[in-house]
């Protein structure tokens, strides 16, 4: 009797201890993805942002029941700081891929240490999928573990030119004279350098190419050299702090062009404080961009993000909400966290356009990596807040009309 | 084109920022007159003053300019703080170690605003940040004139100081031979401290004037420490005019750069001038400093 009863006493002792280790093994344990971005160095803005948007979307996932396929195990995205700098993208792609063991590795870095991760992850077989660089050409070098998600370049200069023969058309007139003004970077001059044919064959007058250091402190000069060649329309490509700078440098001049931008800078939700709402606007400030924040299907991140950090989030932000909501469709997907079987759950996935933040029409990866389904928008500060003005399928209200002198 | 409105357009532009950059180098260049040691962290100092400034604007809405005043009382205590801890101990150790401490110093001082402020960009408005003066199609901006102004006033203060006042002989003294300064009956680190100190609360003017156009972020010490180091090693390490001149020239050939060169090209212009005066003047532009 006495030994009936230390059996049963044991076990339930082993029940109690063994079946916390079980159940946490079964929902508990979170799937740890990593994800590489600058959270320090001049590029930090872009981490710090992106880790906000991380933050909100493993929130919504989780109290969602986490990842599905695995029991409801929790997700949680290892953000992972790079300072921008490509040499310690591969250091931190090795030490992710070989020691941690990471089933793949999500992409928030600019161009540069895209390029660096993309290259490892090739060589070391493991799924890298970006979704902040825009550069196109890791598309072209035949990678088979290198995925972008986000918008390219070609993208954004096509977009650019598209709402410029609009601009035009509405006008009326001859076709207006443009300038481009850009920060010398592979970014900035990538862009220009994909645009500039294509605005010049569509019939339009460049009539200024202006680059410029990002690190330069004074744009006065730079931007006295675009005024006097008097265009009507600046094409725009640059980070925050520089076209801060020279929208400080216009006002100064009292230059007022209608600008279209592009890059992370013109579309910032800082920008009004940073260089007055009243000049934003006057000067038409337009972004080619991958996040349009008043469309309804931002909303589902937009609310809560405001509720959390008390402000609009910018589109770095909104780059990590995205990364981390692709994370778990890949892993629904794939059911393991073996890195083919997720290389060939990536290449099956289809995301429609309605389950996204983003203007995408889709997530579907063509066979060279590609987003087949990407779409820009082009936002527009009118009334103080970006209101989605182009292209006319997802806008919320036309573009403000270009006025010809 | 580049007409000749242009050319002046830049030329006083480039003149008006030298200005700034001088004043941000004139403090480097006498601290390390003075202990000869090159202090890594100025320009993370100076970031620490511009998040003073914004916060006493965000706190109180004290102008820039205001500003100036409330924060070199914290600074020069900084100063003060930081050439006991950390300068005094490691002034007889090897360049190397002074480097690595003052480095040390300035990574901890980005990480703490990194931490504090975020990686945000955050600058402070005022009516006379567009403000300008207009005089035959050129632009002026008032804040950079305002900024050269007290890059003048505050040199021609040194100036005085140094050549016309029994503390400026000491420091004089001190700066060129501290063994026979000590001989001749003066007090040597408490020269070093106060000089030190006062470099660090300099950097409050610098913060006030440069907060008044552009803006503050983590990495931006770092920039303004390059920045004065190139200044002060073309003008002569430890040379006081020569650090004016050479922050005039850097700001003038950045200008330039700007108008005949469109590309990243620019920015490498100065180093290219850096490079020329350590080939052929490696004593600075006066000939003056020591050998860099």
């Amino acid at each position: 009797m006495k030994s009936s009863y230390r059996r049963w006493f044991m076990r339930l002792f082993a029940v109690v201890c063994v079946a916390p280790v079980l159940v946490f093994a079964q929902s508990g344990n979170p799937i740890a993805i990593p994800m590489i971005t600058p959270l320090t160095g001049p590029g930090a803005i872009l981490g710090q942002d992106m880790q906000k948007g991380v933050a909100v979307a493993v929130e919504q996932i989780n109290k969602a029941g986490g990842i599905k396929a695995f029991g409801g195990r929790p997700l949680q995205i290892e953000v992972v700081d790079t300072q921008g700098k490509p040499e310690v993208v591969r250091v931190e792609m090795e030490r992710l891929a070989v020691r941690n063991n990471a089933p793949m590795i999500l992409g928030g870095e600019i161009s540069a240490g895209t390029g660096a991760a993309a290259q490892f992850a090739e060589t070391y077989g493991i799924p890298f999928i970006n979704s902040a660089a825009a550069n196109a050409d890791l598309l072209r070098r035949g990678y088979k573990w290198y995925f972008t998600e986000q918008m390219t370049s070609e993208d954004e200069a096509a977009t650019w030119l598209a709402l410029l023969k609009h601009l035009a058309e509405k006008a009326g007139g001859p076709a207006p004279t443009v300038a481009f003004l850009y920060e010398d970077s592979p970014r900035g001059a990538g862009i220009v350098k994909l645009a500039k044919k294509p605005v010049e064959g569509a019939g339009f007058k460049v009539v200024a190419d202006v680059a410029y250091n990002r690190a330069e402190r004074n744009l006065l000069t730079h931007v006295a050299k675009v005024q006097q060649a008097a265009p009507e329309v600046v094409m725009w490509a640059g980070y925050l702090d520089d076209v801060a700078a020279g929208l400080k440098a216009m006002q100064q001049l009292n230059f007022a062009p209608y600008i279209l931008g592009a890059g992370g800078g013109p579309g910032d939700p800082r920008m009004p404080e940073l260089v007055g709402a009243a000049f934003v606007e006057k000067v038409k400030l337009s972004t080619v961009d991958y996040f349009a924040p008043d469309t309804e299907r931002a909303k589902k991140f937009v609310v809560p993000f405001i509720k959390k950090y008390g402000h609009v989030p910018s589109s770095y932000a909104s780059i990590g909400y995205r990364a981390a909501f692709l994370a778990k469709a890949i892993l629904e997907k794939s059911g393991k966290l073996d890195r083919a079987a997720i290389r060939t759950a990536i290449q099956g996935l289809n995301i429609p356009g309605e389950d996204l933040i983003s203007p995408f029409k889709s997530v579907r990866f063509g066979p060279d990596g590609r987003n087949l389904g990407a779409q820009n928008a082009v936002t527009q500060w009118q009334g103080g807040q970006r209101i989605t003005v182009w292209p006319p399928a997802v806008a919320v209200k036309p573009p403000a009309p270009l006025r010809r002198r | 084109m580049i007409t000749g409105t242009l050319l002046v357009q830049a030329l006083i532009s480039g003149l008006l920022m030298g200005g700034i950059y001088a004043l941000v180098a004139l403090a480097l260049a006498l601290a390390f007159g003075v202990l000869r040691v090159l202090n890594f962290a100025h320009g993370d100092l100076l970031m620490v003053a511009m998040y003073g400034a914004v916060v006493l604007h965000r706190w109180l809405g004290l102008h820039p300019y205001g500003s100036i005043l409330v924060l070199a009382v914290p600074m020069l205590l900084l100063g003060w703080a930081m050439f006991v801890g950390l300068i005094r101990p490691v002034q007889r150790a090897g360049v190397l170690v002074q480097a690595q401490m003052t480095l040390g110093v300035s990574f901890v001082i980005q990480s703490a605003a990194l931490m504090i402020f975020g990686a945000d960009l955050l600058n402070i408005r005022t009516d006379l940040e567009m403000s300008v003066l207009r005089v035959a199609g050129v632009v002026v901006s008032i804040p950079l004139a305002v900024g050269f102004a007290v890059s003048l006033l505050i040199s021609g203060i040194l100036s005085w100081a140094l050549l016309g006042t029994d503390a400026g002989r000491r420091v004089r003294a001190t700066a060129q031979d501290p063994d026979m300064a000590r001989l001749c009956g003066v007090d040597v680190e408490r020269t070093q401290r106060w000089v030190f100190a006062l470099s660090v609360a300099l950097l409050a003017g610098v913060a006030g004037c440069l907060m008044t156009f552009t803006y503050v972020v983590p990495t931006a010490g770092l920039q303004y420490s390059v920045l004065a180091l190139l200044v002060v090693m073309l003008g002569g390490l430890g040379d006081l005019k020569g650090a004016f001149l050479g922050g005039l020239l850097i700001g003038v050939a950045e200008a330039l750069a700007g108008v005949f060169l469109n590309s990243a090209v620019g920015p490498a212009v100065i180093y290219v001038l850096f490079g020329l005066t350590l080939l052929f003047r490696p004593r600075g532009l006066f000939s003056r400093g020591m050998e860099a």
